[in-house]
């Protein structure tokens, strides 16, 4: 089934903004994927983060109706230049309001912050102990 | 395959199973009774009814001609839909007993009940001493038009078998004999071309083994009529649905043949009112969409042939063009045994409605239905056995009356184009070319 959707999910996918992958040797590399069963939905999200001061680049791939497409662009570019503590507060209900995500798609939306929030588990996890000393890689 | 050098107009209508556009010389036809042949087809009394009878009369005469029915077999409806219900809901009134009924009809042998005060069609029950006829059988594919009055009947105390089919979409005939019991089967219904993958099912060998059991057998033929033969005079056939808007009619328009001889099919009517249609129909007759339902089917029957030719081409076309391009795209449903102008396809790791965006100028449908609980696919690519992911990955194309050589190259190229970018940002593609993903426990 397709709908009509907002135009801020239709230009994200249509653009495609933040789709793509991080050289995963890079410092500060962290990935994590989400996945949603019951609506066949899945987002990978990839960042880099030298220090917890700042995100400087993340990417998506993701796997669904054109909202989880849409949300996973957004959460990415929202993550950029944030803070790792900031972005870990990025809400769902921020997401829908700036995509304008229709009610039945707020699962997108969840998935995307849920995608987020592993991607800095996985960034917390690795740099526990300051950048330096951390593992980059898959 | 050449390139195109013509640029098709945009968009491109490629979803002819959810319906067509209205021919322009079916809206011809149809235009005079919207404006001053205006009359009611009931009216006996002056030349505006009259006209307006005739005009039924010669559309009753266009639409059984194209099945080789005689024009006292034909119904008109409001639909396929409503066909269909009459069809089974009638029959299982007209010979079926549910089973609170039995339960009366029991009472009543054994002295229990007065059988006087059982209603009339029960009463012959009383006397006879046969098993009770209260089973329908059909198929798990069918379109929800019949499956959910099959439904509604077994939930007022009818039994009924759904039927399972294998990949292919393809019904076994042993299987549906082996459904059939001669003693309590009233009717089987089994449509003649599915409306999602485009599988024409054997319906003539189905119909001879429902004779020969003494089931009625009904199809479903919304998509068949006018893209295949179907002729009643040769085809067991008891009853058979029709609907305007899938063959270049108006909507809101359809109609049900219903066997007049060996067998006479009896069935209960499930609108009251004024007794139109040899009273299983009532209702004032909509006119001019009948008028266009019988120029639909007037020019089907010229033109099917050819235009049948013309459409398995060009679905060859979009398949080649497809395979030429794209890896790991998979038919569902039978390629051979399939209505000239369906495809229905799964380009693996995309998903359907995110693919169905991408082609902004084309119009095609997907295999799937998102709800805010869950994404659920299309209960027919389900009965498949196809798997979840193949049929959320899956797209319909429909070809019809206006479909061009051009318009097929341009959906080719459109489909590389934007199959590729989707993989391009699926994991699922990511991980069969990188390796696995690590996904996060649910």
């Amino acid at each position: 089934m397709s709908r009509r959707l907002s135009e801020a999910v239709r230009a994200r996918n249509e653009a495609l903004p933040w789709a793509g992958h991080i050289d995963a040797a890079a410092p500060g590399f962290a990935a994590a994927a989400a996945v949603d069963e019951a609506h066949a939905a899945r987002i990978r999200l990839q960042l880099r983060a030298p220090s917890s001061e700042r995100i400087e680049e993340a990417r998506f791939l993701a796997f669904g109706c054109p909202s989880v497409i849409a949300c996973a662009s957004w959460v990415a570019e929202r993550a950029v230049g944030a803070g790792v503590a900031a972005a870990r507060d990025v809400r769902a209900e921020a997401v829908v309001e700036a995509l304008q995500v229709e009610p039945d798609r707020i699962y997108a939306a969840e998935l995307a912050v849920r995608a987020l929030g592993a991607a800095i588990a996985d960034w917390e996890g690795r740099y526990a102990n300051g950048v330096d000393a951390g593992r980059s890689g898959e | 395959m050449s390139s195109s050098l013509v640029a098709p107009r945009l968009p491109i209508y490629l979803d002819h199973q959810a319906t067509t556009p209205i021919d322009p010389r079916v809206r011809a036809a149809m235009l005079p009774y919207l404006e001053d042949r205006f009359g009611n087809a009931a009216s006996t009394s002056h030349r505006f009814g009259w006209i307006a009878e005739e005009a039924v009369e010669k559309a009753r005469e266009q639409v059984a001609g194209l099945i080789g029915a005689s024009t006292s077999e034909i119904v008109f409806t409001s639909g396929a839909t409503e066909a269909n219900n009459l069809a089974i809901v009638g029959a299982a009134r007209a010979y079926g007993v549910p089973a609170h009924e039995q339960a009366l009809v029991e009472a009543a042998r054994a002295g229990a009940v007065d059988a006087s005060r059982l209603p009339e069609r029960l009463r012959e029950w009383v006397s006879e001493a046969g098993v009770f006829r209260d089973h329908l059988v059909t198929v798990s594919t069918e379109h929800k038009a019949v499956l959910d009055p099959i439904a509604a009947l077994t939930a007022e105390g009818y039994a009924s078998t759904v039927l399972g089919v294998p990949e292919s979409g393809l019904l076994d005939v042993e299987a549906f004999d082996r459904a059939l019991d001669p003693q309590r089967t009233i009717l089987a219904s089994v449509m003649a071309a599915n409306n999602e993958i485009g599988v024409l099912q054997p319906i003539e060998a189905l119909g001879a083994r429902a004779r020969a059991k003494g089931v009625l057998f009904h199809t479903d033929a919304s998509q068949a009529l006018g893209k295949i033969d179907l002729d009643v005079r040769t085809m067991p056939i008891d009853l058979l649905s029709i609907s305007g808007h899938k063959l270049y009619g108006p909507k809101g328009v359809g109609a049900l043949y219903v066997r007049r001889k060996a067998p006479r099919v009896s069935l209960v009517p499930l609108v009251h009112g004024g007794g139109h249609e040899r009273g299983l129909r009532s209702g004032t007759l909509d006119v001019p969409a009948i008028v266009g339902l019988g120029e639909a089917c007037a020019i089907a029957g010229v033109e099917r042939v050819a235009e049948g030719a013309r459409l398995r081409a060009l679905r060859e076309r979009l398949l080649a063009g497809v395979r030429a391009r794209l890896s790991h795209v998979e038919v569902n449903g039978d390629l051979e045994r399939r209505l000239p102008g369906n495809l229905n396809l799964s380009f693996r790791y995309v998903e359907g409605e995110a693919l169905i965006h991408a082609l902004k100028d084309v119009a095609v449908s997907s295999g799937s239905a998102c709800t805010s609980a869950l994404r659920e696919p299309s209960h027919v690519l389900r009965a498949l056995g196809v798997g979840d992911d193949r049929a959320h990955a899956s797209i319909r194309f429909g070809l019809g009356r206006g479909t061009t050589e051009e318009e097929i190259d341009f959906v080719v190229e459109a489909l590389a184009d934007r199959v590729t970018k989707l993989r391009a940002i699926s994991p699922e593609w990511d991980a069969l070319q990188r390796g696995p993903v690590r996904w996060e426990a649910p």
